[in-house]
């Protein structure tokens, strides 16, 4: 009998590095990935290369952009400079898109993976509690969270984490309850492995794929969220997001469209890299589009 | 005899991120009317394309017909404008899938999809279509056509699917019937049931049938001619008495030696099976060689650096390989 | 039967419910009474048709399904009684090959890990030996010991049969329990893992238990077979004696029903079964075979069959034998 059928030992390939050199084959996903890398370094080089304290009156209110050399994008309507508002509202935009993003994937993945795992009346419990936050209007009720607490940059991502979990629950159950019935999670049983062991290291990391596209989507949209809640004016006053921006300049939205709009097209842009970013980790994951 | 389907010198290529893979390699088969032609092999050689490519249903991309012809009656298949291959398609030629579960809609009663069949490719009323739908579930073994015919596949077992896509893929009387591995999911006992039903109907309507397989039980049973596949080449074809008692190729008597094949008076003896040691070379990687050599006991250097013909040796049977004598003194 | 007896199975009945709304709960009788007793060093097979209930019997033996009623004995241990680490440390001696081996090995996982992992669960062997015990594996199954770093996608399907064996030989068991481990293999590759589990067999003294649909792969590897129908044996008896007399018209049909190579001469009459087995809900309550039986008659349909011995040690269930 052949000793082997292989002669020279191929080069061992993580599927994550196929993932990777998929990623890199798919134009969106770079392209979000470029946005993304631009927008963080705006965020935390930006301040530093632009020194301008964007709480500081710089200038007469309501300056449109480019009139003068001190504010170049113009000022909002306490005379605040534009441009340093920008820069200094990523890192706070960020902030609360990925903590809320971590808060929404941490639930999502607990109640999913517990529901999806022992199925039954776990599973029953956890659902019903599911689909008790998924029918609560999630706006309303981040906003009566919000109302209830001091409005912080803490508790604003927390309020958006606990209203979005439930689809990544759903999305987490779905892949649990596919792969738990696969002969390697059975196989890994008859070696003794325990019930924890196989959630998080059996089970897990094989559903993990779907779950990081949909944790990036889910960034995208607690940025909008969190822009929704400054809008209305619940957002942290102390924290500069492009939210509050686009919050404090809501009255003036007809005669200084720049207080509104240049803050939008930051959001606009980053929601989009997550995207984007998000569609490629699809594709990337997909073998099925990875074969051709 | 002329023959009713005539294949020659396919090429199909398949894009992959490895490189071009050769999937088949200048094909040629006859298939005559009336007869039933088994194409076997391991998977990957190459037999189900061949069925596909007959079928026009090579994806593209990233397949492609390179070269070739595919001939019925005085038509080229690869030439003929899309319009005329849907009236081939299911009218002429057609075929039955490996997975009954699968390849009937879920959605639309059974009787309907092969009255729809029907109304595609003759002018008939839906009435008519209908009827004529029940008929050809009587035909295929179906109890109580009438009432099965208002099923939807659901409520059919895996047996009972694969005779409604018979009955479907005969429905327009079609000069040759593509059966691709079509007992495969199902029971021994089931299979034995679909191996009767088919050489009954084909008995019956002279339905030329090209029967895919892995089993050369099933070509046994089923088959009058026989070609062999390996790598993407036909690599041994003759009548299925030949290819079964005087296989010349080393891959077809190693195909027909490594299978435990079931015995009427076992004794203790237990040998163990003959081995094909390796696997199946990667498509993208065939170099020029026969492509069976690595895997070949009697490969010699002429088979390293050349590919061998298909040789006639009868007037039935051919064959390429360069080591006949050898093989046959074993 | 002379042997030493590994497995003792005494009727085994493992019964599935499944709750549906705004009706009764409905039961699946999987496997409704299963005896059988595997010698120590022999392939014992199982046969039978979907549904039959074989692939739960062996899952049963493996304490992966509960077991509704009924005892495992595994050399006198009871494994139906274990739970929680007794029961772990019991599984050191019965492991299992799968049939699928696309999805039997975690694709996040090098081989090398994957055929460790038991190892470690177990705490088997000195941890710093592990990885050379694996490497060890590897040889023994015919593969090389440099592939470990591979992961499962990088291998053809016989080499992951392979790599399940080697997962499966890994904590020295006396049992395997292998479910149809060749059926989703190419023919060829087939041979090469059936010679590669008798030459393991034959090095280790493992005793397998073999479940498999395919009539022919049974009778080169059995020693002793058991036919399953609708969860309950209907014939049972040594490889020679079922095949070369087979009684129970089940196994009849069975056998002719398998295409043989020589059909292209002598086309042997066929036992025509009509239709599919009832379901395992509702049961019929006479011979289970009675409804598809060519030769079934009035006291068929009424009273259930017993297994009774017919001859040395074949085993059969039906009136109509005896």
């Amino acid at each position: 009998m052949s000793a082997s059928e292989i002669h020279s030992v191929p080069k061992s390939q993580h599927p994550l590095v196929e993932a990777a050199r998929a990623f890199r084959q798919s134009w969106a996903g770079v392209l979000g990935f470029i946005l993304l890398v631009a927008i963080i370094f705006m965020a935390f080089a930006g301040p530093h290369i632009y020194g301008v304290d964007p709480f500081e009156i710089v200038w007469a209110p309501l300056t449109p952009p480019g009139d003068t050399e001190t504010a170049p994008l113009g000022t909002d309507y306490l005379g605040r400079d534009i441009l340093a508002g920008l820069l200094h509202g990523g890192a706070a935009t960020l902030y609360v898109g990925l903590s809320a993003g971590l808060i929404t994937i941490t639930i999502g993945i607990l109640v999913g993976a517990f529901a999806g795992f022992y199925g039954g009346a776990v599973d029953e419990m956890l659902m019903r509690v599911t689909e008790f936050f998924q029918v609560l209007p999630a706006l309303l009720f981040a906003m009566v969270l919000v109302t209830l607490f001091t409005p912080s940059i803490f508790v604003v991502s927390a309020a958006i984490g606990v209203v979005s979990w439930p689809t990544t629950a759903r999305l987490t159950r779905a892949e649990f309850l596919k792969i738990r019935n696969l002969e390697y999670v059975k196989a890994a049983r008859s070696i003794g492995a325990k019930n924890q062991r196989i959630i998080w290291r059996v089970i897990l990391p094989n559903a993990l794929a779907p779950l990081i596209v949909s944790a990036t989507l889910t960034i995208g949209v607690a940025i909008l969220f969190e822009a929704g809640l400054s809008f209305l004016g619940l957002g942290d006053p102390n924290a500069f997001s492009w939210g509050l921006m686009i919050g404090s300049g809501r009255e003036h939205i007809l005669d200084a469209w720049w207080t509104v709009t240049l803050p939008g097209v930051m959001i606009f842009i980053t929601v989009l890299g997550f995207s984007l970013v998000g569609d490629g980790l699809n594709d990337a994951f997909n073998p099925k589009l990875r074969e051709r | 005899m002329s023959s009713l389907l005539s294949i020659r010198d396919l090429v199909v290529d398949f894009k992959t991120r490895a490189g071009n893979a050769r999937v088949l390699n200048h094909i040629s088969l006859d298939v005559y009317p009336g007869e039933v032609l088994g194409i076997v092999g391991e998977s990957g050689c190459g037999k189900s394309m061949t069925a596909l490519s007959v079928m026009g249903l090579v994806p593209t991309p990233p397949g492609k017909i390179t070269s070739g012809s595919i001939t019925l009656g005085d038509e080229d298949l690869l030439k003929v404008p899309t319009k005329r291959l849907h009236q081939i398609r299911g009218k002429e030629i057609s075929m039955i899938f490996q997975e009954p579960m699968t390849s009937l809609n879920p959605v639309f009663r059974v009787g309907d999809q092969i009255a729809e069949s029907i109304l595609l490719h003759e002018n008939v009323t839906k009435a008519e279509a209908w009827e004529r739908s029940v008929k050809m579930l009587e035909k295929v073994g179906i109890p109580e056509a009438a009432i099965r015919a208002r099923n939807y596949p659901h409520e059919m077992s895996g047996g009972m699917r694969q005779r409604v896509m018979i009955a479907m893929a005969l429905a327009c009387n079609p000069k040759v019937l593509i059966a691709d591995e079509p007992t495969t999911a199902l029971d021994v006992t089931v299979q034995a049931q679909i191996f009767d039903l088919l050489k009954e109907l084909q008995q019956d309507t002279g339905t030329a049938i090209i029967m895919i397989t892995h089993d050369m039980g099933a070509i046994a049973e089923l088959t009058d001619r026989v070609a062999v596949m390996y790598a993407g080449h036909v690599i041994e074809t003759g009548s299925t008495k030949d290819i079964l008692t005087n296989p010349h190729h080393p891959y077809t008597r190693g195909l027909i030696s490594c299978v435990p094949h079931l015995e009427k008076n076992p004794t203790e003896e237990r040998p163990f099976l003959q081995e094909i040691p390796g696997v199946v070379p990667p498509l993208t990687e065939l170099g020029k060689g026969c492509t069976f050599a690595p895997r070949c006991q009697f490969q010699s250097n002429t088979c390293l650096a050349d590919r061998p013909d298909l040789t006639q040796i009868t007037a039935e049977h051919s064959v390429s390989c360069y080591n006949l004598e050898k093989v046959l003194a074993q | 039967m002379s042997e030493d007896i590994l497995l003792d199975v005494k009727d085994l009945k493992i019964h599935f419910s499944k709750k549906k709304m705004f009706r009764d709960p409905v039961t699946v009788h999987a496997v409704d009474g299963v005896s059988f007793a595997v010698p120590k060093g022999k392939t014992f097979g199982i046969v039978g048709e979907s549904g039959s209930g074989k692939t739960t019997t062996a899952l049963g033996v493996l304490r992966l399904v509960p077991i509704t009623s009924g005892s495992i004995e595994l050399e006198g241990t009871d494994l139906t009684t274990l739970e929680g680490t007794d029961l772990r440390d019991a599984r050191k001696r019965f492991q299992m090959v799968f049939q699928d081996p696309y999805s039997s090995l975690d694709p996040r996982r090098r081989v090398g890990e994957i055929v460790r992992e038991p190892l470690d669960l177990m705490d088997i062997g000195d941890p710093d030996e592990r990885d050379q015990t694996v490497r060890e594996l590897f040889v023994k199954v015919g593969l090389r010991a440099e592939l470990t770093n591979l992961f499962p996608h990088q291998f053809s399907g016989g080499q992951r049969q392979r790599v399940g064996l080697a997962r499966a030989l890994a904590t020295k068991p006396d049992l395997i329990v292998c479910d149809e481990p060749v059926s989703a293999l190419d023919v060829a590759v087939q041979a090469q893992i059936l010679n590669l589990m008798r030459k393991l067999q034959e090095e280790n003294g493992i005793t397998y238990l073999f479940i498999s649909h395919d009539l022919g792969v049974v009778q080169h590897l059995c020693d002793h077979v058991a036919v399953m129908y609708l969860g309950q044996i209907v014939e049972q008896a040594d490889r020679i004696s079922l095949f070369k007399n087979p009684q129970h018209p089940y196994t009849k049909a069975l056998l002719s029903a398998v295409p043989k190579v020589s059909a292209y001469e002598n086309r042997e009459e066929r036992v025509h079964l009509q239709g599919d087995p009832p379901s395992p809900i509702n049961l019929p309550k006479g011979c289970r075979f009675a409804g598809r039986c060519p030769q079934a008659t009035g006291r068929c349909h009424e009273t259930p069959p017993l297994l009774t011995e017919i001859g040395s040690g074949h085993l059969a269930a039906c009136h109509l034998i005896a």
